[in-house]
């Protein structure tokens, strides 16, 4: 009998869409199941086009919020998260997928309940519970961001146990009928069959996380000029005030969609333009998941590696700024990552963009504070952001290239750690990087690396350490008596402090040090056997995935010394040190 | 058969101190006592009848159906007259206290009938006992009870005693809660603490915005320019903004009613903004209309205006537009007006033949030069100091607390009290009201010579409880005289005590004011407390659900007015185990409405 999946996402349009490749893949791994999406009304519209959701059951709590400032009925909301859990619970799901942080959607998934959970839960006691190493790896990399190169299209997939690699992108499909009427549709707004369209989306959700309105106009007014190019403006009604600004500032007229589409005919348009300028918005991610090529601006606390288009071809620019990315809770006083990208580079992108090559021109002029990237996909198949520009390796560069196989590696081999491979893995990291960067010199470089091994290798002394007292009590079993067990519980904890403390120490063993506190974080139970079993695990993790690193790091010092290869398009030679 | 002996042996054995004063008053010819239709006695004093002159025994049924009280309740009934109208309630299982001033009537009743059954079934008291005895009643069910010839008889007993009573049952049945408002700096200020104190001593919650904690800074405005009108300028955008935050903080705690004391930083727009709230908005203005005019802008805003002049001010008040415009006089803090010991130092300190406590207003500055052959010590503020009174004072012009000018009252051998005036060097001839210091000494227990008042006699006996002067040569031979009669000084220093704590404390005041506001408007108060409660109100859910398990999880708030997620969330953090579903549910509202109604959740 096929197996019946729920997939919880209760977040915004651009997080559905990034879900796609999970629901092709639960498709392709099983192609008779039945996936019913539990999402939020708001923005539910996207999922009626996105391929393989069977059912969508909206979850629209918004309903209860009052619009003339009187109390919310607590009752009501109460009646409707009861009948909605009874009925989803009813229906006896096989798995529920969820993929969305947040206490909400775990609450909820505990109480609809299913034999499989992949992703967030919350423990009996409340507690917010995730067993996926992917998913404790999402919980855990806001700590150590540049340290990080997933997506979390990908970890969004691979948290479900899904793993397309590389081989199912974003998708969305316009209904057919759609499409047919869309050109007379598009001709109503002055559209012909062979106009060159260019879109802007120069709204995002937050206000720092926006290019400036002027600059827009002067993109804008330069490609219509020079290019014959129609603007269209797209946003939400919400956004119209900013797009009245765009469209004052220019002087070429433009095709004002904001907040005068719906999703389907945004979609429509979207499949149509032949560029797509935007800031790091859900736009962006309709437009990768129907293949409009794309020039993404991301500032402030946006990275391109997290969020940036899942397809191939875009052009990402992301201010080359010390302080970025910084914190969603940061209160910038400057906002300096938003006058960094000039118009120049914006148009330089997007001429790329529309002629489908990645060679830019030979302009010192051009990109001098801004990090160009183009979208690709790796050779482990997940979503890859290459710099354009070949530019001096930094340290953090360096251990994100090579933390990328190493959980791959790791995370595959979760809970039986001991066949974590501690050689041979990593090499095509160590190749991109080579390709990809200048490198320092060697003496910078065996530092950096010395001291990442240096702390890796003090990882690996605790994590034995902790091999060892786990087992002390896994192997005397109930026999142990409670003050035994403090005593071991009080090491257990030494250990996990150190842990901590050794993070704080050494930069580059953070994101080692924060997967295993979270996984440890996420021990359920009260049987000190249990926990002891499941602490020798995470130890075991800990210490094989420490011994691979410092065998990736050892290879990479090989492989990365006095090789300083000469720059097939540019270099940038000056350059702040990292 | 000798009913009076009868009724005395049972009276004696539940009240010996009453028994007593009833025993030895004589009976005025003014009481009367003739018979009825039906041939029952029935007491007449002056013109008032105190009983039906026809069937008094019929007011028994009529009297006890008005509230029908039943056992566990305390009814309190003002007047015993001969007992007519208590016979049923006193049946109905219900605690009966008869509050009686007159023992004289008490003994005409003994005298006429027997009232053995009647007198052992309630509790006969006299007003003065009545406070400790209301100190321990439960007032979630008591009930006040009027006999109407009795009030006739003694409307003001009745009113000081009846007061506080009814203002303690809304206290306890209604739940008020009372934001006050105080002002940022001046005399007001302790009219303000005492206003809370008293609120508080009647059993409401109370909510204090003392905002002399911005005293400082108000103050430092005159530091950043010499310039007047940019100091003013600047002071009332502070004052504004303080008016601000009183609007934000009444928005946050829903007080059922405000109460902003005079000098309080409201303007009449954020005075409009706290009524939008629906909790009536009382001022109580303790000025002097003809000193401070900004009554005149604000009366038409607030919905009570309670003054400390009568007559032509309440005039004038309606003609500015106040809706309602009440006399409230000032009174003491029995809390801090009240004797105390003190040591031989203090008394040393603090002693003196004649101590005035106040500010050096002019009036003041140029009468008591007038006694400076005598042994004065001024305490108080803004004296000048090098003047002849000026050396007289004492503290130097630094501020005093209470709980210092108290050990002056109750040192000083006799307390002086000028009323303050701007406008004639002594004793204002047209000076209308009473500032508090004649309650507060007289609270104190201190024996006090004050200047006349037109409100005066009406407040205190004079040559009894209280004595005036008229001007600079009644004051010095009124002082030698008293100083040479220290007998008479406590006599009347103890009547006037006794007076005040009768009929003159912020108790009395508050209780007036909250018995007012509660007529009147108890209807809006709920309507805008069902408003606030609206559908989340424990009670609310509760008759609207028939799930079991989430009306077992709400038995734990039951009482609450209100359904606090913050409450649930304090609940079930503190609850152990597992999670019950109600809990489960209750996390995800409380994470839905704490973010933005569901839309990014």
């Amino acid at each position: 009998m096929s197996s019946s999946i729920l997939v919880l996402n209760l977040t915004r349009m651009g997080d559905l869409i990034q879900m796609s490749p999970l629901i092709l893949g639960l498709r392709e791994k099983e192609p008779d199941c039945k996936i019913t999406m539990l999402a939020n009304v708001k923005f539910a519209g996207i999922v009626r086009f996105m391929k393989g959701v069977d059912e969508l059951i909206t979850f629209d709590v918004a309903q209860f919020g009052s619009c003339d400032g009187s109390e919310t009925d607590a009752l009501a909301i109460y009646n409707y998260l009861d009948d909605l859990t009874v009925k989803l619970n009813a229906r006896k799901f096989d798995t529920i997928i969820n993929l969305s942080h947040t206490k909400v959607s775990a609450m909820l998934t505990k109480l609809i309940g299913a034999g499989d959970i992949r992703g967030f839960s919350s423990s009996p006691r409340g507690s917010l519970l995730v067993r996926n190493p992917w998913l404790i790896y999402f919980t855990a990399f806001l700590n150590f961001r540049r340290l990080s190169r997933f997506n979390l299209v990908d970890l969004d997939s691979l948290g479900a146990g899904v793993s397309s690699g590389g081989k199912v992108r974003l998708n969305l499909a316009p209904d057919n009928e759609s499409a047919q009427s869309a050109q007379s549709y598009f001709e109503t707004k002055g559209v012909a069959p062979g106009d060159l369209l260019i879109g802007i989306q120069a709204g995002a959700s937050r206000e720092d996380r926006r290019w400036s309105p002027a600059s827009f106009a002067v993109v804008a007014d330069r490609l219509a000029q020079e290019k014959g190019a129609k603007i269209v403006l797209f946003g939400a009604a919400v956004e119209k005030k900013l797009g009245d600004e765009v469209e004052t500032a220019m002087s070429e007229k433009a095709i004002n969609l904001i907040g005068a589409t719906d999703l389907e005919q945004l979609a429509l348009w979207i499949k149509r333009i032949n560029l797509l300028i935007t800031n790091d918005t859900g736009t962006m991610h309709i437009s990768a998941a129907l293949g409009t090529p794309i020039v993404a601006l991301f500032f402030v606390h946006a990275r391109a590696e997290e969020t940036g288009p899942y397809c191939e071809g875009a052009i990402v620019l992301q201010a080359d700024i010390d302080c970025a990315p910084c914190s969603h809770q940061t209160v910038c006083g400057h906002l300096s990552c938003l006058k960094y990208i000039t118009v120049n580079d914006v148009l330089t992108a997007c001429d790329m963009a529309l002629e489908q090559t990645e060679t830019a021109p030979d302009d010192d002029s051009l990109f001098r504070r801004v990090k160009v990237y183009v979208s690709g996909f790796g050779e482990d198949g997940l979503i890859d952001f290459r710099p354009l520009k070949r530019e001096r390796l930094d340290k953090l560069e360096l251990f994100a290239y090579l933390y990328r196989p190493l959980f791959n590696e790791t995370f595959t081999k979760w809970d039986a750690p001991e066949t974590i491979a501690t050689e041979g893995i990593g090499d095509w990291a160590i190749d991109d990087l080579k390709e990809r960067f200048i490198m320092p010199d060697d003496e910078k470089t065996e530092a950096w690396i010395g001291r990442g091994v240096e702390g890796a290798r003090r990882l690996l002394e605790l994590a034995q350490n902790g091999e060892r007292l786990a087992l002390e009590v896994i192997e005397a079993g109930d026999g142990q008596s409670s003050s035994q067990l403090m005593e071991i519980g009080g090491q257990l904890t030494a250990i996990d402090y150190s842990i901590s403390v050794l993070s704080g120490v050494y930069d580059v063993a953070q994101p080692l040090a924060h997967v295993y506190k979270r996984r440890a974080e996420n021990f359920e139970g009260d049987d000190p056997v249990d926990l002891a079993r499941q602490a020798l695990k995470a130890h075991r993790w800990l210490k094989m995935s420490a011994s691979l690193f410092i065998n990736i790091c050892g290879r990479a010092l090989e492989a990365l010394k006095n090789d300083n290869k000469k720059p097939d398009s540019y270099e940038i030679t000056e350059g702040k040190e990292r | 058969m000798d009913f009076f002996e009868n009724n005395l042996k049972v009276l004696s054995s539940r009240a010996p101190k009453m028994a007593r004063e009833v025993e030895a008053v004589e009976i005025p010819e003014r009481l009367s006592v003739s018979i009825s239709r039906s041939g029952s006695p029935v007491p007449r004093l002056d013109n008032i009848l105190i009983h039906s002159a026809y069937y008094p025994e019929k007011e028994s049924e009529k009297f006890a159906a008005k509230i029908s009280p039943g056992p566990g309740d305390t009814v309190v009934v003002f007047g015993f007259g001969f007992g007519y109208h208590l016979e049923s309630l006193a049946s109905s299982g219900a605690r009966i206290i008869v509050v009686e001033p007159s023992a004289m009537i008490v003994k005409a009743a003994m005298q006429s009938r027997d009232l053995r059954a009647l007198l052992g079934k309630t509790d006969l008291i006299s007003p003065e006992r009545f406070d400790p005895v209301a100190a321990k009643i439960d007032y979630q069910k008591a009930f006040w009870m009027d006999h109407e010839p009795s009030v006739r008889i003694d409307r003001a007993v009745r009113d000081n005693i009846a007061g506080p009573f009814m203002a303690r049952i809304i206290a306890k049945r209604k739940q008020y809660k009372i934001m006050v408002v105080g002002p940022v700096y001046g005399g007001t200020t302790t009219t303000a603490r005492s206003c809370v104190n008293a609120l508080k001593s009647l059993g409401f919650t109370v909510e204090f915005l003392d905002n002399t904690i911005h005293r400082q800074e108000y103050f430092r405005i005159s530091d950043v320019t010499g310039y007047k009108p940019h100091e003013n300028a600047l002071k009332k955008n502070y004052s504004d903004f303080l008016g601000e935050a009183v609007v934000a903080r009444a928005h946050h705690i829903q007080p059922d009613i405000i109460l902003s004391i005079a000098q309080a930083p409201l303007a009449p727009g954020a005075i409009d903004r706290l009524k939008a709230l629906g909790a009536p908005v009382v001022f109580w203005f303790v000025e002097d209309y003809t000193t401070l005019s900004y009554w005149k802008a604000v009366a038409p805003h607030y919905d009570y205006f309670f003054c400390i002049q009568k007559g032509g001010f309440l005039e004038k008040l309606a003609e500015a537009g106040a809706p309602y415009a009440g006399y409230l006089p000032q009174a003491a803090d029995t809390s801090i007006h009240r004797p105390v010991e003190l040591t031989g130092a203090e008394k040393e300190e603090y002693g003196s033949d004649i101590s005035f406590m106040g500010a050096g207003y002019p009036n003041r500055r140029r009468f008591f030069s007038g006694l400076l052959d005598m042994s004065l010590k001024i305490w108080g503020t803004e004296w000048d100091l090098l003047t002849p009174v000026g050396r007289r004072v004492v503290n130097q012009n630094q501020r005093i607390e209470p709980e210092e000018y108290v050990k002056i009252f109750n040192t000083a051998r006799i307390n002086l009290n000028l009323h303050s005036s701007l406008t004639h060097p002594g004793v204002d001839p047209l000076g209308d009201f009473i500032n508090p210091r004649t309650y507060e000494i007289a609270a104190c227990g201190g024996f006090q010579l004050v200047d006349r008042r037109d409100y005066m006699a009406e407040t205190f006996k004079i040559g009894d409880e209280m004595v005036t002067f008229s001007d600079i040569d009644d004051l010095r031979e009124k002082i030698s005289f008293y100083l040479a009669h220290p007998e008479k000084r406590e006599r009347i220093a103890a009547d006037s005590r006794r007076r005040v704590l009768r009929e003159h404390t912020f108790v009395h005041r508050m209780a007036r004011m909250i018995n007012i506001v509660s007529d009147n408007d108890h209807e809006k108060i709920e309507r805008a407390r069902e408003k606030r409660r609206g559908i989340n109100n424990v009670d609310s859910i509760l008759s609207r659900t028939d799930n079991p398990g989430l009306i077992e999880f709400l038995e734990k708030f039951k009482g609450e007015r209100q359904l606090s997620l913050s409450k649930v969330m304090e609940a079930i953090s503190e609850g152990e185990g597992d999670l019950t579903r109600p809990e489960s549910l209750f996390i995800i509202i409380d994470q839905i409405l704490s973010t933005h109604q569901g839309e990014e959740i």
